[in-house]
């Protein structure tokens, strides 16, 4: 049984290694240098809680908070109900079933750039496709990318379709682990579909929801490539979320300090999300 | 169990996130040249010298010919090039700065200049060693690349807005030039925009919910604030400079430059609301006329569009269009090698002699022989015309934070709430001098 162990540990190395190097060092360096004054170049200097402080009175931080847990509104909900109905739905005996579970999972192997540019088009003012056929039908033209008021709405729509596919997979692999006995009694007791569902198909998910909304929380809270090609924070700081401030206080103001403040901001967040969702679903029941 | 829970959120989030170790953008636009250490055919010592710009469109394909050349010409040095975009390039440089492996000759704008020199990364005792002279440069070129009086670069190209038209929209439309002034902007503009039922937007009954043809277009993002402010120098007016602590604008001469922008949008309707992409536009004939830079004319060059190209017009009393250049300078090398050093200068020499060929990038050589070369080539006079005119924005220490092209940033705020959220052009005047001067006392 040592043994054992002793193999696992050294499976394990490899990725710890890199885990500590890649991951963790710069995560606590960052910590750090969130107490410096430091533009890469230069000698550090420490700044003491000043970073900290300017993060509580820096307008335009509250801003890309706002967006971030605006973002994460609009796309969490359908992320975790969709996926799950798709699922659902996909794991019945459907015609053409293979053909669109592989058709769903496209738009996430896809890299972030090419979807924004390929969304950029679609949503163009006034000449893209979504706008002619809308104003086909008398609505219309959005301005998807370029209003105050839709820019955010219309980033978020571009995450879901491109994560709904990988969260659906996920929400079928665990509907293909549910024993079909459970089903099968449900039934002799004379059980609705409905009932099954709620009270079989949902509690016996509850680690994979677990997984899809903590992997979902990660990916919004984090989003940075669709809107840095698509509207780059903008119109005015519409689309601006933390990261997208994080990467241009750091890498473009070269304010490695106060980028480094974001970046634990944007930690805390998640971790709090992460606590919230597992209370909410009570894991360790 | 709390403190259990606690931990296990932090590790998962460790192990999924990344939001302390930085979110660098992946240079996925990397272009480089391996070294050939057997260059030189087997005799002799080869001398690697790293050359880094930041360009991503054909005239990357164009510097990495000219790299290649300048590698098989001579045998003593070899020349490892390497472009990403803009930003990464800069962060990647003062990384390896400060890892004391800089390049040997790093291409930046005017405008960036003196935030690099203040971080003390640039040295400028090489740029005597070059021997460039000011009679053989255009002044808009030799001006870029000073900082505080000291030279600090070598001028590798210029460019500056102009206005691209389509010659047989024109021809359609019976216009038989380019306008050069506002008024005459205005009227092309409206006679070539025309609705799904053939009428233009200056008759009546235009329907402007269905207009299939635009008469120009623009690129709505920092390029906006480029045009404000040539349109207030146009007015006289350029209250931004090297030393600034506050920024002394003239709010009425702002609100005019914003105000004639917008009026082409919302008023005339001639230019598309929300415009993504003027060349994309242009070369699918959506837009007859475009505001751009003379980077485009490669790509219409491969197109089969009838163009031609004009300075950027008058508006108000004076003529004035924005303008930028590219320089090379010369990071400050730790080790101090003297044939590294010695190897760059003969490189940057080698450029400067043959920026000729940079012509066929688009971007204007900034020697006057290179210019020549560029005269020859279609399209390029209107630009090279409006050299003189051309305004370049001030070397500050803090331009990549007050002239910065993505949110936040003032100058984006203000071209948006201009073109894109039609706000009073006053208001967003002040906005601008608030946010700026705030930048400027931090």
């Amino acid at each position: 049984m040592k043994s054992q162990g002793k193999v696992a540990a050294l499976f394990l190395l490899p990725y710890l290694l890199v885990f500590l190097v890649f991951r963790f060092g710069p995560s606590v360096a960052g910590l750090f240098i969130g107490f410096m004054k430091w533009n890469i170049v230069g000698d550090a200097e420490f700044a003491g809680l000043a970073n900290f402080k300017k993060l509580f009175n820096d307008p335009i931080f509250w801003v890309s908070l706002k967006n971030t847990l605006l973002f994460l509104l609009l796309t969490l909900p359908p992320l975790i109900v969709f996926s799950l109905l798709m699922a659902v739905l996909l794991n019945q005996k459907l015609r053409f079933r293979n053909a669109v579970r592989t058709i769903s999972i496209i738009p996430y192997v896809l890299i972030p750039a090419v979807v924004g540019i390929i969304w950029n088009w679609l949503y163009d003012n006034n000449f893209g496709i979504l706008n002619y056929y809308l104003k086909l039908i008398g609505l219309g033209p959005i301005e998807w990318l370029t209003s105050e008021k839709w820019a955010l709405f219309s980033i978020a729509l571009v995450t879901v379709w491109s994560y709904l596919g990988y969260n659906m997979i996920l929400y079928l692999a665990g509907l293909q682990d549910i024993s079909a006995d459970l089903y099968e009694a449900a039934k002799i007791d004379g059980a609705t579909g409905a009932q099954a569902f709620m009270r079989i198909t949902l509690p016996m998910l509850k680690p994979i929801t677990s997984m899809v909304i903590t992997l979902t929380l990660v990916n919004t809270i984090q989003i940075f490539d669709q809107i840095f090609v698509m509207t780059n924070g903008g119109p005015g700081t519409a689309t601006l979320t933390i990261v997208q401030y994080l990467y241009g206080t750091a890498f473009q103001n070269y304010n490695l300090g106060y980028g480094s403040v974001l970046g634990i901001a944007t930690l805390v967040i998640l971790i709090v999300f992460v606590q919230i969702q597992s209370r909410l679903l009570k894991l360790d029941d | 169990m709390r403190t259990k829970r606690w931990l296990a959120s932090f590790l998962i989030v460790m192990l999924l996130a990344l939001p302390l170790a930085g979110c660098a953008a992946d240079p996925k636009q990397k272009a480089t040249n391996s070294p050939a250490s057997a260059n030189n055919g087997g005799s002799g010592k080869v001398v690697n010298i790293d050359f880094w710009g930041g360009w991503t469109g054909p005239d990357l394909n164009t510097m990495e010919g000219l790299v290649n050349k300048f590698n098989q010409e001579q045998s003593g040095i070899h020349v490892e090039f390497t472009s990403l975009q803009w930003t990464p390039l800069f962060t990647k440089f003062l990384t390896e700065m400060k890892g004391g492996n800089p390049p040997d000759v790093l291409v930046m704008h005017p405008f960036e200049l003196g935030q690099f020199v203040e971080m003390g990364v640039l040295d400028s005792k090489p740029i005597a060693d070059v021997g460039i002279e000011t009679v053989n440069y255009s002044s808009f070129a030799w001006g870029g690349t000073f900082y505080k009086g000291e030279q600090y670069a070598v001028p590798l190209d210029v460019h500056m807005h102009g206005l691209y038209y389509n010659k047989e929209l024109y021809n359609e439309s019976g216009i038989a030039n380019p306008p050069l002034t506002g008024d005459e902007l205005i009227a092309t503009a409206q006679k070539l925009t025309i609705d799904n039922n053939g009428k233009h937007a200056d008759e009546e009954g235009f329907d402007e919910n269905n207009i299939v043809q635009y008469g120009l277009g623009f690129s709505m993002n920092h390029h906006v604030f480029y045009q404000i402010y040539a349109l207030l120098n146009q007015q006289g007016h350029n209250p931004f400079t090297e030393d600034m602590k506050a920024v002394e604008l003239d709010e009425d001469k702002m609100a005019n430059a914003i105000a004639f922008l917008q009026d082409l949008v919302f008023k005339y309707k001639v230019v598309p609301k929300g415009e993504k992409s003027p060349v994309d536009d242009f070369m699918g004939g959506k837009v007859a006329m475009f505001i751009d830079g003379p980077w485009q004319m490669p790509k219409l060059e491969d197109s089969n569009i009838q163009w031609a190209s004009a300075p950027y017009p008058k508006v108000f009393d004076k003529s004035a269009a924005w303008g930028a250049a590219e320089i090379l300078t010369f990071p400050l090398k730790k080790d101090n090698d003297p044939e590294k050093a010695k190897a760059a200068i003969e490189f940057v020499k080698w450029l400067d002699n043959n920026s000729g060929e940079w012509a066929r990038s688009g971007q204007l050589p900034s020697s006057n022989a290179g210019m020549q070369t560029a005269l020859s080539l279609e399209g390029r006079e209107a630009f090279i015309n409006s050299l003189d005119n051309s305004v370049l924005l001030p070397s500050h220490p803090k331009a990549a934070q007050i002239f910065s092209s993505t949110a936040p940033s003032p100058i984006l705020t203000a071209a948006q709430d201009a073109i894109l959220n039609n706000k009073d052009p006053h208001e967003i005047a002040k906005q601008l001098k608030k946010e700026m001067d705030s930048l400027l006392q931090e």
